[in-house]
């Protein structure tokens, strides 16, 4: 019995030994941020000012570096999503399938729309990003299964992808040409084709529960830890 | 990458205030019992559908929430059986409560698992075994009750404190309705303590968590179930062992830890219970005189459980480790090892699962068992 024990236990050991790599990135420091459970960040076009937003569906607004500044009044449900465009902050409430949209001025939101999806509640709609090169917004669920929707300005459909790449996707960015997609789970960041979506290039990172995905003014990558509620500072990704 | 997207797991329905999430969990397995020399009775080597839930899981803007969850393949056994004990670890209707949530103290009001015990609040559906240890499944404490529910977390979710009062009878509430002629109820309080993180009630550590997480946790309950004049607790409401109700004074305590780093995870938990019947001539004091026993019966134990992820290989092997000793007054004690593999066909959606028991010690007196070893192998889907 005990030859077979060592048996299996060797068997699984040498099964676990394959294992696929990507590069591994390296943060440069971290900060802890005053925002409950962040669930996603993103920069306005100066890189002056970060967007945070929260599992308990507020919306801040903070320094580079994550000080909280201002805090909307409005409150949802579930904030996993949030982006910049123009002099608007849209967010996207999980469990409630709904983008709504603050202007920056007074943090207030001014339109709310519901974008369907059937899918697990705490499984819907965890990134919101605004793919530049299709000028469309892109929303995309957890998992079981991971969906990418491309959306018009009106928050209207237009296009579906299933993404396989990733457990899960827990954010998702533009940045210079390309669409980054986070996972929490593989705690991997997908550089991806942005009118496809076909992972071009991949990265590890150390970060527990990575759940936000940002580019600084300098084009350096902020990571958003929900779990440990800090922000994670990296060096540029290479091109 | 792209291509036509696959079926949802789970289905929710919203209507912009209110969301509503249909889910689901069937599994079945096959058992096959390794039997003493000379025992003839193989009646255990079978098919069985373990599981066939449905869940219904409801928010109500940001302050209510409410769960329902039964599984129709208890209900259906239960159905069919004629006087037997409930089975704790599959009672038929697992979740039946509604949550307030906008007081800095959330209240769960109805039925649920009960905040004792890290093995008994673990969810079933992440585990490599087909089965809890036998110290955690329910025989020795119930795992489910109708009652109130304080919860009230803190230091960003890293400490969380539970409080609640229930009826004592445990799952065997549903079928009785009333409460046992003492009237009383049972008090129930537990603190867990997470570093550097939150952690998580899972076994196996599928995220391979790139920092070192620990959670220790203590429990404790009490209840004083001492029977009137003339009266007496239902019937079939002890289990197995006689130890979850008993017509006097019960008090139980423990204390569990959990770590979890690169896909190693391990689990340990101590369970203590000072029983006092009211009765002189209780069976729980098996003939022995007051001078022996002073009126107390101690049983309890532990158990240690080791697991490590194989992302590449799609695979989590688990290793467990039991001793538990039902009755202080008697001599004797059960040790088991158990073994579990499960293949994650899609995560712990989609998972084939072989678990080996093997008894290495016997409590004769108090458990003496028919078999040697166990294999249950078979499969599960979460929907």
């Amino acid at each position: 019995m005990k030859k077979t024990y060592f048996l299996l236990a060797a068997a699984f050991l040498v099964l676990s030994a394959f294992k696929a790599t990507a590069p591994l990135l390296k943060y440069e420091h971290f900060k802890s941020i005053n925002v409950p459970e962040p669930s996603d960040i993103a920069f306005d076009g100066s890189g002056s000012v970060l967007y945070v937003v929260s599992d308990n569906g507020v919306l801040y607004e903070c320094s580079p570096e994550g000080k909280v500044l201002r805090r909307a009044a409005f409150e949802g449900m579930d904030f996993e999503g949030v982006e910049v465009v123009g002099d608007y902050v849209y967010v996207a409430d999980e469990s409630l399938r709904q983008i709504h949209r603050f202007d920056r001025a007074h943090l207030k939101k001014d339109k709310t729309w519901y974008v369907p999806y059937s899918g697990g509640r705490n499984k819907g709609y965890e990134s919101l990003a605004f793919n530049r090169t299709t000028e469309q917004f892109v929303v995309i669920t957890e998992k079981d299964p991971i969906v990418i929707k491309e959306l018009n300005r009106d928050f209207i459909p237009v296009n579906e992808y299933a993404f396989t790449a990733a457990r899960d996707i827990s954010g998702a960015r533009y940045h210079n040409g390309y669409m980054y997609l986070l996972s929490d789970e593989d705690r991997k960041v997908f550089m991806c084709h942005p009118e496809t979506y076909e992972v071009i290039r991949s990265w590890k990172i150390e970060v527990l529960n990575p759940e936000g995905i940002a580019f600084d003014k300098d084009g350096k990558l902020v990571i958003a830890s929900d779990d440990l509620e800090r922000l994670y500072f990296f060096a540029a990704l290479p091109q | 990458m792209s291509g036509s997207v696959p079926a949802a797991a789970q289905h929710t329905f919203t209507n912009g205030n209110h969301s509503l999430q249909l889910s689901g969990f069937v599994s079945a397995y096959y058992n096959h019992r390794f039997l003493k020399e000379g025992e003839l009775n193989r009646k255990n080597n079978r098919f069985r559908l373990r599981d066939m839930q449905l869940g219904l899981n409801g928010r109500v803007g940001k302050q209510w929430s409410y769960k329902v969850r039964v599984d129709m393949a208890d209900l259906a056994e239960a159905a069919m059986k004629d006087g037997q004990t409930l089975d704790p670890e599959n009672p038929g209707l697992m979740s039946a409560f509604i949550e307030y949530t906008g007081l800095p103290v959330d209240i769960r009001v109805g039925y649920d698992k009960l905040p004792y015990s890290q093995g008994s609040m673990l969810s079933f559906d992440g585990s490599a075994f087909w089965q809890r240890g036998q110290l955690l499944r329910g025989d020795f404490f119930s795992r489910r009750d109708i009652g109130i529910t304080l919860t009230h977390s803190m230091w960003k979710q890293r400490i969380n404190l539970y409080a609640g009062v229930y009826t004592g009878l445990g799952e065997n509430i549903i079928g009785n309705n009333d409460n046992d002629p003492s009237g009383r109820l049972e008090y129930i309080g537990r603190a867990d303590v997470a570093y550097p993180s939150r952690y998580r009630y899972v076994e196996a550590d599928i995220l391979h968590v790139p920092i070192p997480m620990v959670r220790a946790g203590i429990n404790a309950r009490y209840t004083n179930k001492t029977q009137p004049s003339g009266e007496q607790l239902p019937s079939n409401i002890g289990g197995e062992y006689g130890l979850r109700v008993i017509d006097g004074k019960r008090f139980a305590y423990g204390w569990d830890a959990s770590f979890q780093y690169r896909g190693f995870s391990a689990q340990f938990e101590a369970q203590v219970l000072r029983l006092e019947p009211s009765q002189a001539g209780s069976d729980l004091f098996y003939n022995t005189g007051a001078e022996v026993n002073k009126g107390i019966v101690r049983a309890g134990g532990w158990q240690a459980q080791v697991n490590y992820c194989a992302l590449p290989a799609r695979s989590v092997l688990s290793v467990r480790y039991e001793n538990y000793n039902l009755n202080d007054l008697v001599a004797g004690e059960t040790q088991r090892l158990g073994i579990g593999y499960a293949y994650l066909i899609d995560g712990y959606r989609a998972v084939v699962k072989l678990h080996y028991y093997r008894i290495m010690k016997e409590d004769v007196k108090l458990e003496p068992l028919k078999w040697t070893d166990q294999v249950r192998v078979g499969m599960s889907y979460a929907f």
